[in-house]
C-alpha cells in the first residue's frame, strides 16, 4: 500500500514571502518543476506546490504555499504564516527596495509563526550580476544578525534553489531530532504521515464517496 | 441567486473535505495511478473551497488540527481525473441554487480529464490553468454555448488565442448547443469531437481550423444539409450524422479521408442522393439504415455498385456485399466497362477520321500525294 511516490514519513509546510516581483513563484516553479517560468503572472491570492525530498534517509513531503507579494493581498498572506515549519523570505538582489523591506517581512514572520519556524533568507536573481544593487556581504551580515540562514539563488538558472529548500528541511528535521520541535504541538507545520487505513481492493470504505467508477 | 452567506458553512464543508482527504487522499491517488478513475466533487464543495482560499484565515482549523486546508489543495493539485456533478434546483433543503455557485479550478494543475454534468459551465473559473495538461473534456447537460466554458472574463484576448495544447477529445453531447462557435478554434490538438444530442442546424465554419480533427459525431441534431462540408472539414475519417434530416450526401462527395460514415435515420430517399460518395477512396463502413432509400429496388447492389472495383471492401448497413451482390456488380461493371471501351474505340476512330480529313483539306494542292497517308491511317 505504501509504495510509489506517496511514501513519506513527514509533511513539512513552507511559505514563501517577500515583495512583489522578487521571483517567489518562479522559485517555487523551479523547485517543483525544475524549469524556469518566463512571463510569470502576478500571483492572485496564493499558489501551491509540493515535492518529495529526502533528508537523512527520510522521505519528506514539502507542501509549499507561495503567497502574493502585492500589498492588497497582505491580509490573506498573513493567514498562511501560522502552521508553517519553514519560511523562505525572498528579496531581489537587483532592487534595493525589496531588501529594505525585509525587516517588515521578518517582523511579520516572527510574530505570526511559532518559535521553531526556520526562516531562510534568499537573495534571488543572482544571475543578474551586472545589475546587482545589494552586495552579498551586506545581506549576509543582516542574516547573521537575525539568526537566519542565507543563500543567493537564481530561479532562472536554478543555482542554489534546490539547496535553499533542502537546507531549510534539514534544519527542521534537526529540530525534530533534537526534540526542540514538539511533534504533538499544533501549528508546528510538521505532520508525521497519517496512517492510511487499508482499503480492501477499492470497495466502499467510509468516506469513499469521492471515488467514482465511470 | 443565493450564495452561502455564512463563513461557518464554508468552513464546515472544507474542514470535512480536508479531514477526509488528509486521511485517504494519498491512498486514493496512489490507487488511481494503476487504475485511473474519476474523483467526484459537488459544485458546493468546490465553491466552498474557492471561497475558503479567499478568507484571511490560517490553513488549519482552530478546533480540529486534522482539518488542514493543505490536504484539499494538495489533493486537487495532484488529481488527474475530476468530475463535477451538480444538480438541478436547490441544494438539499436549503435555498441555495446549485448552478448559481461559482467555483475555480485554479489549483487543479495536473488534470488530464475533466467531466462536468448537470452544472452551468459559465460558473467555472480558473480554466486557463488546465490548458497545458488537459487531454479529455466531457460536458453533459451543462451548456448552451461552447464559449461559456472557454471564454472567461479572466482571460485576455491573448490568452484566448493560446491553444489547448493537449486537449484531444471533447465530448459535448447532451447539451443545448445551437452552434459550434468560434471559441473551439483554440482546441488545436483536438482529434475527437462529439456534439451529438444537441440542437445544431449546421457545423458552422470553424471546424476547418482544427487540423487534427478526425472523428466527428453530429448525431441527433437538426441538421438538414451537408452542403459544402468537404471544404469545412479537413482530415475526417469517422463522420456520424445519424438522426438528422439530411436529404443528400452531395456535400461530402469530396471528403476523401472518410472511412466510416453513419448517415442512418435521415431523409435520404433516392439512390441519386447517396451515390455521390462512391468516389470516396477510403470509405469502408457505410450505414444508411432508417432511410427511405432502402426501399428502392436493388438498393444494395446499386449503392455498392457506385464504389465500382472497391465495392467488395465496403460494408453497407452492417453487412459486406454477399456473393450474389458481388457477382451482379461484377457483371454490371464488366458490361459497363465493355460499353465504355466500345465507346472509347468508336470515339478514337471518329477523331482519327476527323484529323485525317483536316489533313487532306490542309494538303490540297501540295506536291505530295495525300491519298497514300490517308489509306495508311485507316
Amino acid at each position: 500500500m505504501s509504495a510509489g511516490p506517496y511514501n513519506y514519513s513527514y509533511i513539512f509546510k513552507y511559505i514563501i514571502i517577500g515583495d512583489m516581483g522578487v521571483g517567489k513563484s518562479c522559485l517555487l516553479h523551479q523547485f517543483t518543476e525544475k524549469k524556469f517560468m518566463a512571463d510569470c503572472p502576478h500571483t492572485i491570492g496564493v499558489e501551491f506546490g509540493t515535492r518529495i525530498i529526502e533528508v537523512s534517509g527520510q522521505k519528506i513531503k514539502l507542501q509549499i504555499w507561495d503567497t502574493a507579494g502585492q500589498e492588497r493581498f497582505r491580509a490573506v498572506t498573513r493567514s498562511y504564516y501560522r502552521g508553517a515549519a519553514g519560511a523562505l523570505m525572498v528579496y531581489d538582489v537587483t532592487r534595493r527596495s525589496t531588501y529594505n523591506h525585509l525587516s517588515s517581512w521578518l517582523t511579520d514572520a516572527r510574530n505570526l509563526t511559532n518559535p521553531n519556524t526556520v526562516i531562510f533568507l534568499i537573495g534571488n536573481k543572482s544571475d543578474l550580476e551586472a545589475q546587482r544593487d545589494v552586495p552579498y556581504e551586506e545581506a549576509k551580515a543582516f542574516a547573521d544578525e537575525n539568526g537566519l540562514t542565507f543563500l543567493e539563488c537564481s530561479a532562472k538558472t536554478g543555482e542554489n534553489v534546490e539547496d535553499a529548500f533542502l537546507e531549510t528541511a534539514r534544519k527542521i528535521y534537526q529540530n525534530i531530532q533534537d526534540g526542540s520541535l514538539d511533534l504533538n504541538a499544533a501549528d508546528t507545520g510538521v505532520q508525521p504521515k497519517q496512517v492510511v487505513r487499508p482499503t480492501t481492493g477499492g470497495s466502499a470504505a467510509p468516506g469513499e464517496r469521492k471515488e467514482c467508477n465511470c | 441567486m443565493a450564495p452561502i452567506e455564512k463563513e461557518e458553512e464554508i468552513h464546515a464543508i472544507v474542514d470535512d473535505l480536508s479531514v477526509r482527504l488528509g486521511q485517504l487522499g494519498d491512498g486514493w491517488l496512489t490507487a488511481s495511478e494503476k487504475a485511473p478513475k474519476y474523483f467526484e466533487f459537488t459544485p458546493i464543495e468546490l465553491y466552498a473551497f474557492t471561497e475558503r482560499l479567499k478568507l484571511a484565515e490560517p490553513t488549519i482549523s482552530e478546533t480540529n488540527t486534522s482539518a488542514d486546508l493543505s490536504n484539499t489543495v494538495d489533493f486537487l493539485s495532484r488529481v488527474k481525473n475530476l468530475k463535477i456533478r451538480g444538480s438541478r434546483g436547490y441544494v438539499r433543503s436549503s435555498n441555495i441554487v446549485c448552478n448559481s455557485l461559482s467555483l475555480s479550478l485554479h489549483h487543479c494543475k495536473n488534470l488530464l480529464s475533466l467531466w462536468v454534468a448537470d452544472f452551468d459551465v459559465s460558473r467555472i473559473e480558473g480554466i486557463s490553468h488546465l490548458r497545458k495538461s488537459l487531454r479529455r473534456l466531457v460536458i453533459h447537460y451543462s451548456m448552451s454555448r461552447i464559449r461559456d466554458f472557454f471564454v472567461k472574463e479572466e482571460l485576455s484576448v491573448a490568452d484566448f488565442e493560446d491553444s489547448w495544447e493537449s486537449l484531444e477529445e471533447a465530448d459535448f453531447s447532451f447539451n443545448h448547443l445551437e452552434e459550434i462557435d468560434d471559441s473551439i478554434r483554440s482546441l488545436k490538438a483536438l482529434v475527437r469531437l462529439n456534439v451529438s444530442q444537441n440542437r445544431l442546424t449546421s457545423i458552422g465554419s470553424t471546424l476547418q481550423h482544427l487540423p487534427r480533427l478526425s472523428y466527428l459525431d453530429l448525431s441527433k441534431n437538426n441538421i438538414a444539409s451537408v452542403s459544402g462540408w468537404s471544404q469545412l472539414l479537413g482530415q475526417i475519417s469517422v463522420l456520424k450524422i445519424a438522426n438528422n434530416s439530411i436529404k443528400s450526401l452531395e456535400g461530402i462527395a469530396k471528403l476523401y479521408s472518410l472511412e466510416v460514415l453513419d448517415a442512418s435515420d435521415n431523409q435520404l430517399d433516392t439512390i441519386e442522393s447517396v451515390i455521390f460518395i462512391g468516389n470516396l477512396p477510403c470509405l469502408e463502413v457505410l450505414n444508411l439504415k432508417g432511410n427511405k432509400v432502402r426501399k428502392v429496388v436493388e438498393y444494395r447492389t446499386r449503392i455498392l455498385e457506385a464504389f465500382e472495383e472497391r465495392a467488395g471492401l465496403v460494408t453497407l448497413d452492417g453487412q459486406p456485399g454477399d456473393a450474389h451482390e458481388k457477382d451482379t456488380i461484377a457483371v454490371r461493371l464488366a458490361l459497363k466497362k465493355a460499353k465504355e471501351e466500345k465507346e472509347m474505340v468508336d470515339r478514337e476512330r471518329k477523331e482519327k477520321i476527323e484529323r485525317s480529313v483536316r489533313y487532306i483539306s490542309n494538303c490540297e494542292g501540295s506536291d505530295t500525294s495525300p491519298y497514300g497517308s490517308f489509306r495508311n491511317n485507316l
